[in-house]
């Protein structure tokens, strides 16, 4: 399968129709030659997952104090970054390079795979046999944007599609009456940046497919609701008096598929009226369940709720789930702890620990881990090295990032050098790590093409290997 | 000997191995990625001679260098990968030529792995 556009003038209009609706989250006109981006495609060979739920820790955790025990690290702290390790190493922001900084965590090998896993993260120890590792992931780029844009779009500069979006662009959506690509963005901060919208963004791709933002609360969609002083029939009565007017105009022009278009978007942001605040509505799950999530607990309950949201817009045919991290309360920012690490990540590990844990066991209970993959990554991680005393800097040379379910063989692969610094082995790229979820979904990452300014784009740019060792 | 060294460092006088060759290699690696996609025969031809020609300088480069033996051996690697997507689009096997340049931009990476910061 190929997925050849030629874009057209017609197209621009069409998107720039697409792109005065995006705050309904509901498509726009299409021109004839674009399929309805709803539609259902088939994957280009058996599909191991049918949605992901993608936890982006937004402000990069130091998972040298979260997943990669270090024990030279903890001897040579307070000596100064050896130039073993640091050789070649260009670091670009401002607080550099301070003497290597030794995890105050204690750690633990938990479950039948033995994974490490610091005392900040009780919970989610407890699901480490469902969690592929990945030890050995690198990216390139200093700061929260380009990274972040690189982490979700594979390119390093504004203008790219995110993953969700080529994905939605791929595969279609499998409810009409849900977008297929959904962002659940919680928690407060803006610091840190390469959270914002750009991350979510179509880019080159039609406007449709860019994910669409749900709010916190029971109106997950800005101006979705039906005005307050419409009533269900009038809007009923409007809506078909639209309908058979655009059809009667429909009718004298059977190939202009741009007013067809527009009418089904009256009918989908009709049926998602009812859909949308239905797939965020808690009501119907049980107390155990929000307690699993740690729904009703201060520090979790705005996590965990975006979490509960997330299962249960996948088992409602949502392919892709972009949950972004922010801050519980105005104490930290987000992950970015360039100082005050030990008060930042307890903090942000006990927003995220039990929510996420929850949700692993939640899926699996369901069912719905098999065919459902739940990646954990961030933009990068943090240097073994201090900054201003008592935090760590960003670190692109190697982190860790997980997987669970959907097809993913527990475990870990790949490791960073003896203090934490650079991945040497099992190097997964962020270009292989969205070419290893794309494989997943069904799709090579080589064969997603679209035409844009006569060149064919594809998701993860010329890079991206499938990370095998890591597949059932 | 002498002769040797005064081929070389004219050689690498008249090549100068710098970001701006780099970017219009990437551009270039970029570009035919998508001709082999679209399989616009004459124009991924022109790229993968060009990424030929490139290649061989930047391999003669290191060569003539002297002291560093990994760049000549990815330099030498990508060109011979460059090499045989040329003969791959030349048969238009695309498949091949897709897989060929697929192996050409590992390559690349490695060697940036090690290169990139010096």
């Amino acid at each position: 399968m190929s997925h050849h556009h030629h874009h057209s003038r017609r197209d621009f209009l069409g998107q720039l129709g697409a792109g005065a609706a995006l705050g309904l989250g509901i498509q726009s006109a299409w021109a004839s030659e674009l399929a309805d981006p709803q539609a259902p495609r088939e994957p280009h060979f058996p599909a191991k997952a049918k949605a992901v739920i993608w936890l982006h820790m937004a402000g990069a955790p130091s998972t040298l104090d979260l997943f990669d025990y270090k024990p030279d690290l903890i001897k040579l702290a307070g000596t100064p970054l050896p130039d073993s390790f640091g050789r070649n190493l260009k670091t670009a922001t401002d607080g550099g390079v301070g003497n290597l900084l030794a995890t105050k965590r204690t750690w633990k090998q938990h479950g039948e795979t033995g994974a490490w896993v610091s005392d900040l993260l009780p919970h989610l120890s407890k699901q480490v046999d469902q969690i592929a590792f990945l030890k050995g992931c690198k990216t390139e780029g200093s700061t929260h944007v380009i990274s972040s844009l690189k982490l979700h779009t594979a390119g390093l500069v504004p203008g790219r599609p995110a993953l969700g979006s080529w994905v939605q662009y791929a595969l279609g959506s499998s409810n009409p009456d849900l977008p297929a690509f959904v962002v659940l963005p919680t928690g407060k901060g803006a610091a840190g940046g390469g959270r914002g919208q750009v991350i979510w963004s179509s880019g080159f791709l039609p406007a449709a497919y860019q994910g669409t933002a749900f709010r916190q609360g029971d109106s997950p969609i800005l101006h979705l609701a039906r005005p307050a002083n419409l009533s269900e029939a009038e809007q009923r009565n409007t809506l078909a008096l639209l309908k058979s007017l655009n059809e009667h105009q429909s009718a004298g022009f059977p190939n202009d598929t741009e007013l067809q278009a527009r009418t089904r978007s009256y009918d989908l942001a009709f049926r998602m009226q009812s859909s949308a605040p239905e797939a965020v509505d808690m009501g119907k799950e049980t107390a155990a369940t929000k307690e699993l999530y740690g729904i009703g607990q201060k520090e979790t309950d705005e996590y965990g709720t975006a979490l509960l949201r997330a299962r249960r817009l996948v088992e409602r045919g949502v392919r892709f789930v972009h949950c972004i991290s922010g801050a519980p309360d105005n104490s930290v920012d987000s992950w970015d702890a360039h100082n005050g690490l030990e008060k930042n990540h307890g903090v942000m590990c006990k927003q995220v620990d039990k929510p996420v844990a929850g949700l692993l066991a939640d899926l699996k209970s369901r069912g719905l881990l098999e065919s459902t993959l739940v990646v954990w990554t961030s933009e990068f991680g943090r240097t073994p090295y201090g900054q201003s005393g008592d935090g760590r800097d960003h670190n692109p040379w190697g982190y860790t990032s997980w997987l669970a379910g959907g097809g993913i063989k527990p475990g870990t692969h790949g490791a960073t050098d003896e203090i934490g610094l650079r991945a040497v082995s099992g190097v997964v790229d962020t270009y292989d790590l969205q070419a290893t979820i794309l494989h997943q979904l069904g799709l090579d990452h080589k064969k997603i093409t679209f035409l844009y300014q006569g060149r064919s784009e594809k998701p993860t740019s010329v890079f991206g290997d499938v990370v095998k060792e890591i597949l059932v | 000997m002498l002769a040797g060294l005064l081929v070389a460092g004219a050689a690498s006088a008249a090549f100068s191995l710098d970001g701006d060759l780099m970017r219009g290699i990437e551009d270039t690696t970029k570009s035919l990625d998508s001709n082999v996609s679209l399989k616009n025969k004459e124009a991924a031809a022109a790229e993968a001679q060009q990424l030929v020609d490139w290649f061989a300088q930047v391999q003669g480069y290191y060569e003539a260098k002297g002291d560093a033996a990994d760049a000549v051996g990815f330099s030498r690697k990508t060109h011979a990968l460059a090499a045989e997507l040329r003969k791959a689009l030349a048969s238009e096997d695309y498949d091949a030529a897709s897989d060929t340049l697929g192996l050409l931009v590992r390559s690349c990476k490695a060697c940036h792995e090690v290169y990139k910061n010096k």
